[in-house]
């Protein structure tokens, strides 16, 4: 497969920023969405079809948000289809090094890796062969 | 028997003989009265009925009439003087013709006698040479006859032996002359060639002489004619053929020589041959005869020896004049003497001197009315021994008729054996009457034979109630461990059987006991029945429930309780007190308890234990105790002493209330369980150890007398009370009594004296023979005025351990304020301790029932739980064990602890009992401190979320600054050296602000959370960590090198952990010397299930020896170099002590740093 489609979720527009441009480096996505709030994403994902190119392979989830922080999202996310659970992983990428979020994040299924900010190219490609 | 049977026959013997002698004179006088008839009226057959012979002349007839007719005279049964008179003159009357004819016949007087009568009449007659006057020898017969019918009268024995042999003469010359007129030889009756003897005048002298022998023969030789025995036997047969047969020979011999058949030579020899062979025959059949006689009196003899021999008793045969015949081998065993010894001598060398001298006097009178009988009946009668000593015996005389006259058997028995037997039999039966416990006897079918009076009172059934019915009807048994058929295995086994069981009274009360039961045996071995001695144990076993109760509060109490010594240790501690200190109870009990006493407190703790010493009671002592982690508990102690153990009890609160953490009561209940355990294991340990004590524990009975000195002690005493039988000799019981008892014993003793029969109960102290006391109760009786007893009997038991138990107890509970209530169901009633009445305030006059005593509880809700909880109990045995409310009678409301037992008969409640504990204190304090709890945990969560929202609100831009840094640094020239070096200091700066607050954050969590307890996988963190560690610059140059050795699960709190592992692996790989080539980091990590040993090694920098102290500081840096806050190792410290490890550190400066951490695995602390 060329490249991933990948989304951002994070109301930080640096950081979105940043990992934008790290991303985009090394080729590691032929599509990056930006949702600045987890609604948003949420929106999109209920409306994008799941066999479409539109829907992500991979989501990178803050979890400090207003309104629907990231685990809000995440009991969201999982009342999605089936078939949308399996083809997109969720990494959560966040400032927080609590093991309280740490732990609670790894709980649900469709969550495969915890980053600690800032994102680093080292990190992309470990994900890449995790994945 | 024998002897009269024998006596019988002989005198029908001799009756047969006088008989015969009737006869004979009867024909005697037949002829004679004949003959006369014949002269009178001239008949001449009767005259002269063999013609050519001599014919009887009529006075040889007159004299054979005088001769019969004395004879029949002296023959009759009742003759008077007269009769006798008229006898002797008839006798005299042949006597005086005979003697005078032979005097005549010799020509010494020219007799008269032929003159007299007939003498006319005969020369009238032509008799031929034939006729004459008696011939010399008829006269001569008629002489002897006469003086022997007369010697038969004289009352000698010599006379009566001399008529014998008279008559025996004349036998004789009549034989003489009628085996002449048989053999025609006229030589032989006519000796004096003129007159001859007639023939029938010889055949009616031979009939009386025979007669007279036969008439009396006793007193001569021919007393062999009435012996029965083998002699008279032989006599009676072979006289007459003696007689007869030579006679016969004789004749045939002359019959043979006068036909002319044979020749003189052999008509004698024929003779000779056949008086040989008669002699033989008859010398055979004697011999045989009085041989096979011999044999049977030798069996006879060997018989009655033998019986003799055999008897049982001392056989001693003594004849009339007291004089030792017989003895047999008992006799010689039982006097000391041999045989040879005693025969022939006086019975009264086996009779003691003082009875001697009247002993022939009743000898006498036995001998006057011989009869089978025993010896002295009524009277004790002794042997004499060879040595002199004295023995009881029984004596039965039995009459011996013997040949050798009247012998006396005497069968003599030792009674010695016996007497001690009765003796003790009265002994015994005295004891067993007077024992305070019941004994039962049974027989092999259970039937209850012995029921004594301690088992009436007992168990309610009077003894005729029970005996001669099953055991199994009667008792109703509950047996504790065993069930019937195993107590039954056992039995049969060891013969007897000891243990604990439960009996019911007839009215259906429970009665624990102790039971000893064993096998009765008669003489021979076989059993007979069973014995059961019944101990009644209610007593202890009452105090072992309050004990219990006790114990359970003292096991469950969450106040801290405590016995300790004055040598500055621990005893005993409970259970709250371990846990809080968390010290195991071994390492509490071996170290003196200051050393638990915080350093700042021990001076004041000292002089606390001086007052306390002295008898104060200490109330609200405050000081602080270490726990096993190093931190400190104030403790608000309450303590008492006792002057006479010099133990002392204390009770401690610990109000180290911030101690009390958020799961506190999740912490209560998982060692509740282990508590509950943990009891169940200390009461059964209790139940063992108070088996043991029953098991050893026995009653001592003792007999004293008058002046209390010992005569008997049951052997139990020696082992309980340490006086042996020797150290008491000749003392008096009461010197051991200890003298604060002494006026109380005095008190016992004369009510003792004074009331003979009395039983007494006692309970005093006796010194045991190493020195100190033992309390003893029991009962004396004064039974000095029973003869079988003649003693004051003591039946006591060791009652110390009880006392001291119930000392124990009642110190334990005044301090603790902890009554005591117990409520009888079949009764009614309720009893309540005085510390009961006291937490309800009401005074000790007020009687408490079931009902009242559920009114005191606080009306709604409570008095519900409370009654429900009794009902419970009544229904279905189910034990409480509540914290209620109560109003006492005062109107004040308290918080109490009521625990609740039952005791169940037959499925039924029939008791209540427990104990009840004024908890107010407490309760108030754990009201409070709940509320302090709740406050403290809002905190703690308010905290938690501060410090949350804290760190990321402060950690947020500075990841995005890094982000951008990070980004910039990619976009920058590759020739911009300034730009990128700036970039890197930035970069360093912002890691440096958030590594800052990370640690903070480590920090302040450290401080505040407990210490969780997970499974630590240390390959998997240690590799997490390098993970983690990676993007720190430098981390690439290094060479790791790892071993990990984990045994087993490893039980620790995995942050606080990978907080360690992480600062020091991070410390390792910033602080590298980069002037060597090799850089090294080297991870040891080996664990067990006791602790984990991590040894982190560099060749880094090193910290210089001076700075070495001062690394572990907050805040402190030892290097210049240092990038970080002075904050990590500060933390790392921290939370090794939080997890009660060790930390310690080697380094040299410029060769590197080795880190070695002890952390304990919390395996064990996990259930």
């Amino acid at each position: 497969m060329e490249g991933k489609n990948v989304m951002l979720i994070d109301d930080n527009e640096i950081d979105s920023y940043v990992a934008g441009q790290i991303i985009n480096e090394i080729d590691f996505a032929r599509k990056v969405t930006n949702m600045s709030s987890a609604i948003s994403a949420l929106e999109y994902l209920k409306n994008a079809k799941v066999d479409s190119d539109d829907f992500p392979d991979i989501i990178f989830l803050d979890i400090r948000m207003p309104v629907m922080d990231g685990f809000d999202f995440l009991d969201e996310f999982l009342k999605l289809s089936d078939s949308a659970l399996t083809k997109c992983a969720v990494v959560m990428l966040t400032s927080s090094s609590d093991h309280k979020d740490i732990d609670r994040a790894l709980k649900y299924p469709v969550v495969k890796k915890f980053l600690a900010k800032p994102l680093r190219e080292t990190m992309l490609k470990e994900l890449l062969r995790f994945l | 028997m024998r002897k009269d049977d024998q006596l019988v026959s002989e005198f029908k013997l001799l009756d047969t003989l006088q008989s015969v002698a009737r006869y004979f004179i009867t024909i005697s006088i037949i002829i004679a009265v004949l003959v006369l008839i014949g002269w009178q009226f001239d008949i001449k057959s009767l005259r002269h009925p063999f013609p050519g012979l001599a014919p009887m002349s009529p006075i040889s007839a007159f004299c054979f009439l005088f001769i019969c007719s004395a004879f029949f005279i002296f023959d009759l049964r009742k003759r008077n003087r007269s009769a006798q008179f008229v006898g002797f003159v008839l006798v005299s009357a042949p006597v005086l013709i005979g003697i005078l004819r032979i005097f005549e016949a010799f020509h010494i007087i020219s007799s008269p006698v032929n003159l007299i009568s007939y003498r006319n009449e005969l020369s009238n007659y032509d008799f031929g040479n034939a006729f004459g006057p008696m011939a010399v020898n008829t006269a001569f017969s008629f002489a002897l006859i006469g003086l022997s019918l007369i010697g038969l009268q004289l009352k000698s024995r010599i006379s009566h032996a001399l008529s014998n042999y008279s008559a025996f003469v004349v036998f004789l010359v009549t034989l003489f002359s009628l085996i002449g007129y048989f053999y025609k030889a006229a030589e032989l009756y006519d000796f004096s060639s003129s007159y001859p003897m007639a023939i029938s005048t010889a055949i009616s002298l031979m009939l009386i002489s025979m007669g007279l022998i036969f008439y009396n023969p006793k007193e001569s030789y021919f007393s062999v004619l009435l012996s029965l025995n083998t002699g008279g036997t032989i006599v009676r047969v072979l006289i007459p053929a003696a007689i007869l047969i030579p006679i016969l020979l004789g004749y045939l011999r002359l019959l043979l020589h006068w036909q002319n058949v044979v020749k003189v030579e052999s008509g004698v020899a024929a003779l000779v041959l056949s008086i040989v062979v008669t002699f033989v025959t008859f010398v055979l059949y004697t011999s045989h005869i009085i041989n096979k006689k011999e044999v049977l009196q030798r069996s006879a003899e060997k018989k009655f020896q033998g019986i003799l021999e055999s008897a049982p008793d001392a056989m001693v045969i003594v004849d009339e004049s007291g004089t030792i015949k017989i003895i047999n081998a008992q006799t010689e065993r039982l006097f000391g003497y041999v045989r040879g010894e005693l025969l022939g001598r006086k019975v009264e060398t086996l009779i003691p001197q003082r009875f001697v001298s009247n002993h022939p006097h009743l000898r006498e009178k036995f001998t006057a009315n011989p009869k089978t009988r025993n010896m002295g009946v009524g009277l004790e009668l002794y042997g004499k021994r060879k040595d002199g000593s004295e023995f009881p015996i029984e004596i039965s005389l039995s009459p011996l008729q013997t040949d050798e006259g009247l012998q006396v058997s005497a069968a003599i028995r030792d009674i010695t054996q016996r007497k001690k037997i009765e003796e003790d039999n009265r002994f015994l039966a005295s004891i067993a009457s007077n024992i305070q416990d019941p004994v039962i006897t049974f027989d092999t079918n259970s039937v209850i034979i012995r029921w004594n009076e301690a088992a009436e009172e007992l168990l309610g059934w009077k003894s005729e109630e029970v005996i001669g019915k099953n055991a199994i009807e009667i008792f109703d048994i509950i047996y504790s461990d065993q069930t019937r058929e195993q107590i039954g295995a056992t039995f049969a086994e060891k013969g007897y059987w000891r243990g604990e069981v439960i009996y019911h009274s007839k009215s259906g009360i429970p009665i624990h006991v102790i039971v000893t039961g064993s096998r009765l045996k008669n003489s021979e071995g076989q059993i007979t029945g069973q014995l059961l001695l019944v101990r009644d144990i209610s007593a202890r076993i009452k105090a072992e429930e309050k004990l219990k109760v006790f114990e359970h509060f003292f096991n469950n109490s969450n106040d801290f309780s405590c016995i300790a010594n004055t040598d500055g240790y621990f005893e005993i501690v409970n259970p709250s007190f371990n846990r809080v200190l968390g010290y195991t109870q071994n390492e509490l009990s071996e170290i003196p308890f200051l050393e638990f006493v915080h350093p700042d407190d021990i001076q004041a703790t000292l002089q606390v234990y001086d007052t306390l010493l002295q008898g104060a009671t200490i109330v609200h002592f405050i000081n602080r105790y270490r726990k096993k982690d190093g931190n400190y508990l104030w403790f608000d102690w309450n303590a008492v002493a006792d002057s006479v153990s010099g133990k002392l009890y204390c009770i401690a609160r610990d109000f180290t209330d911030r101690k009390r953490a958020e799961d506190a009561l999740k912490e209560l209940n998982e060692e509740l369980e282990q508590e509950v355990k943990k009891r169940i294991r200390e009461i059964e340990k209790n139940e063992r150890r108070f088996q043991a004590l029953v098991e050893n524990n026995q009653d001592i009975v003792s007999l004293m007398d008058d002046s209390f000195k010992i005569i008997y002690r049951s052997p139990s005493a020696y082992r309980i009370t340490g006086w042996s039988n020797d150290d008491l000799n000749n003392t008096s019981a009461t010197i051991n009594i200890h003298p604060d008892d002494l006026e109380y014993g005095r008190g016992i003793v004369k009510e003792l004296m004074s009331n003979p029969g009395k039983s007494i109960d006692t309970m005093f102290r006796n010194q045991h023979k190493d020195g100190h006391y033992l309390w003893v109760e029991g009962t004396v009786i004064n039974l000095l005025h029973d003869e079988d007893v003649r003693a004051i009997v003591f039946n006591f038991r060791d009652i110390t351990k009880r006392k001291e138990l119930e000392d124990l107890l009642n110190k334990a509970n005044t301090l603790a304020r902890i009554g005591g209530w117990d409520v009888d169901l079949v009764k009614g009633t309720l009893y309540w301790t005085d510390i009961t009445r006291e937490i309800h305030e009401t005074g000790p006059d007020f009687v408490p029932d079931l009902e009242t005593g559920i009114s005191f509880y606080k009306e709604g809700e409570t008095r519900e739980i409370i009654t429900r909880a009794v009902d419970r109990a009544i229904e279905s045995g189910t034990p409480w064990d509540l914290e209620l409310e109560i109003v006492t009678l005062k109107g004040n409301v308290r918080w109490i602890r009521t625990i609740g037992e039952t005791e169940l008969f037959n499925g039924k409640c029939v008791r209540m009992y427990g104990s009840f504990q004024d908890i107010t204190d407490r309760k108030n304090a754990e009201v409070r401190l709940e509320e302090k709890n709740r406050e403290l945990q809002k905190a703690n969560s308010e905290l938690d979320r501060f410090v949350y929202s804290t760190s990321h609100d402060l950690r947020a831009p500075l990841k995005s600054l890094l982000g951008l840094i990070n980004i910039t640094e990619k976009s920058a020239a590759p020739d911009d050296q300034s730009l990128r070096d700036k970039l890197k200091m930035m970069n360093r700066s912002v890691t440096k602000l958030d590594d800052f607050i990370e640690e903070i954050l480590h920090y302040a969590r450290n401080a505040r959370l407990d210490v969780a307890r997970e499974e630590i996988d240390f390959e998997e963190m240690i590799k997490e960590i390098d993970g983690n560690l990676k993007f720190i610059d430098g981390a690439k140059g290094l060479k790791l090198k790892m071993e990990i050795d984990q045994k087993g699960k490893f039980i620790s709190d995995t942050r606080r952990v990978n907080v360690i592992l992480s600062n020091l692996i991070s410390n390792a790989i910033k602080y590298q010397d980069l002037t060597k080539d090799n850089l090294l980091l080297n991870i040891v990590i080996h664990s067990n299930e006791r602790n984990a040993h991590i040894e982190i090694e560099d060749n880094g920098i090193g910290i210089e020896e001076q700075n070495q102290q001062r690394i572990f500081e907050m805040f402190y840096r030892a290097t210049t170099l240092s990038t970080g806050s002075g904050l990590g190792l500060y933390i790392v410290k921290e939370v090794i002590e939080k997890l009660a490890g060790s930390i310690t550190l080697e380094s040299e400066l410029k060769k590197g740093t080795k880190i070695s951490v002890v952390i304990p695995n919390l395996l064990s602390t996990l259930s």
